[in-house]
């Protein structure tokens, strides 16, 4: 019996990081029992469970037709997995557009367009991301950012630029869904910044800044990390260089876990 | 005698509109594709639809009489092929233009995280012959470019 009781107080101890999370499935829940998440209350950069949006039955067909994807060279490579699919006559995330330039960040994306800037380009012509969003008329923004942010700007101010950024958008925007993606971990032998336990501490702060602002948590670097919270092995595309990109596995394993956590309206 | 002297020149003008700028000769842009992916390896390179031109380089469908757009199947290499004939001069504009700007963005997102990819691309550069465009980002260019221009001779 006592040995029964220790291992129901140890799960009890592990899962309390999350406490209020696994059941989150509505804005008013989270904000009505939700405590800020603090990152140094995890050894690991790891989380027992997702963050933000649990596991659903996969979203339908038409889910991501009104939807982009915002993002660096990370999200570039989604985009280029996805392009290759569709050409090939397969269908892969619907219609869903891309917002995607190598060097991107939540920082850079708010300066002004010039012609040494690294904002992505709407059909040829390089603009502001808020102003493409309206153009593309987009009702879902899925936005995975922060690898060319955490290093410069730091983690606070990194997540300030986040929230500035999504602030622009829905004034451009003001009906969009606003789905925030984790940034995804790096491989082990990797230690140059950011390193991998920045990343995690920026996604704790990134979840909860999701939490107080209402919109949604796309955890998928949970489901890239390996019980040490690196990035596993197989789904890195360039494991002796940067250590971040994905290989067509990792894209795969990104596209289950985009369908199975979405939000039907 | 008048009216064939008119049918020639306009025969004539027909020719001289090409890519070739003045050498009358006709190129099958994929048929350079490939004769490209005979000598090198462009298995990491995909194709791109008539919609990813315009979505990704904003290029109409309507100003291109044919096209080769390849980019790198990873968003880690920079390389690039694209091979545009536009269908007239003024076309033509537009789509250098496009390219042009194509060309700056690589510049510009590789300059502080892949250096190597950023010294690639700055060896390479956009070129115009009559009413094509093209841009090879490769760190064979050079030759492959030789190859390109080698079709229109």
């Amino acid at each position: 019996m006592k040995k029964y009781l220790t291992i129901v107080l140890a799960l009890m101890i592990a899962l309390c990081p999350v406490a209020g999370i696994a059941s989150e499935t509505k804005d008013d829940d989270q904000v009505g029992s939700w405590l800020p998440l603090d990152p140094a209350d995890y050894t690991k950069p790891v989380t027992p469970l997702p963050l933000g949006l649990q596991e659903s039955d996969p979203v339908g067909k038409k889910y991501f037709n009104d939807t982009v994807f915002i993002g660096d060279s990370i999200t570039l490579k989604l985009q280029r997995y996805v392009t290759e699919k569709r050409n090939a006559g397969e269908e892969c995330l619907g219609r869903a557009k891309f917002l995607t330039a190598g060097s991107l960040g939540s920082g850079n994306a708010l300066w002004e367009v010039n012609s040494e800037s690294v904002h992505p380009s709407y059909q040829g012509e390089k603009m502001r991301i808020e102003k493409a969003v309206e153009l593309m008329d987009a009702h879902k923004v899925y936005i995975m950012l922060g690898m060319n942010d955490v290093a410069y700007f730091g983690i606070e101010e990194s997540i300030v630029n986040m929230k500035t950024l999504v602030g622009l958008i829905l004034e451009k925007q003001p009906g969009a869904e606003i789905f925030i993606q984790s940034a995804t971990p790096r491989i082990s032998k990797v230690t140059s910044r950011p390193t991998n336990r920045m990343l995690f501490d920026y996604d704790i702060l990134l979840y909860n800044a999701c939490v107080e602002n209402g919109w949604n948590f796309v955890d998928v670097a949970y489901v890239m990390r390996d019980e040490n919270g690196y990035l596993f092995d197989a789904y890195c595309s360039d494991p002796e260089d940067m250590g971040m990109h994905f290989t067509d596995e990792g894209c795969e394993a990104w596209i289950e876990y985009l369908t199975t956590h979405g939000k039907e309206r | 005698m008048k009216r064939i002297a008119v049918l020639l020149l306009a025969v004539a003008m027909i020719a001289l509109a090409g890519c070739s700028g003045g050498t009358a000769k006709t190129v099958d842009l994929n048929a350079v594709k490939d004769t490209l992916a005979a000598q090198y390896d462009l298995t990491d390179m995909m194709a791109l639809s008539e919609d990813d031109i315009l979505d990704v380089y904003g290029i109409k469908a309507e100003d291109v009489k044919q096209f080769v757009a390849l980019v790198a199947r990873t968003s880690t290499s920079a390389d690039e092929i694209l091979f545009f004939e536009a269908v007239d001069a003024d076309a033509a504009a537009r789509v250098k233009e496009k390219v042009d700007a194509r060309y700056q963005a690589k510049l510009n997102e590789a300059k502080d995280y892949m250096p190597d990819e950023y010294e690639k691309i700055s060896a390479c550069k956009v070129e115009t012959s009559g009413n094509c465009v093209s841009l090879i980002v490769s760190a064979d260019a050079e030759a492959m470019t030789k190859l390109y221009q080698d079709a229109f001779k």
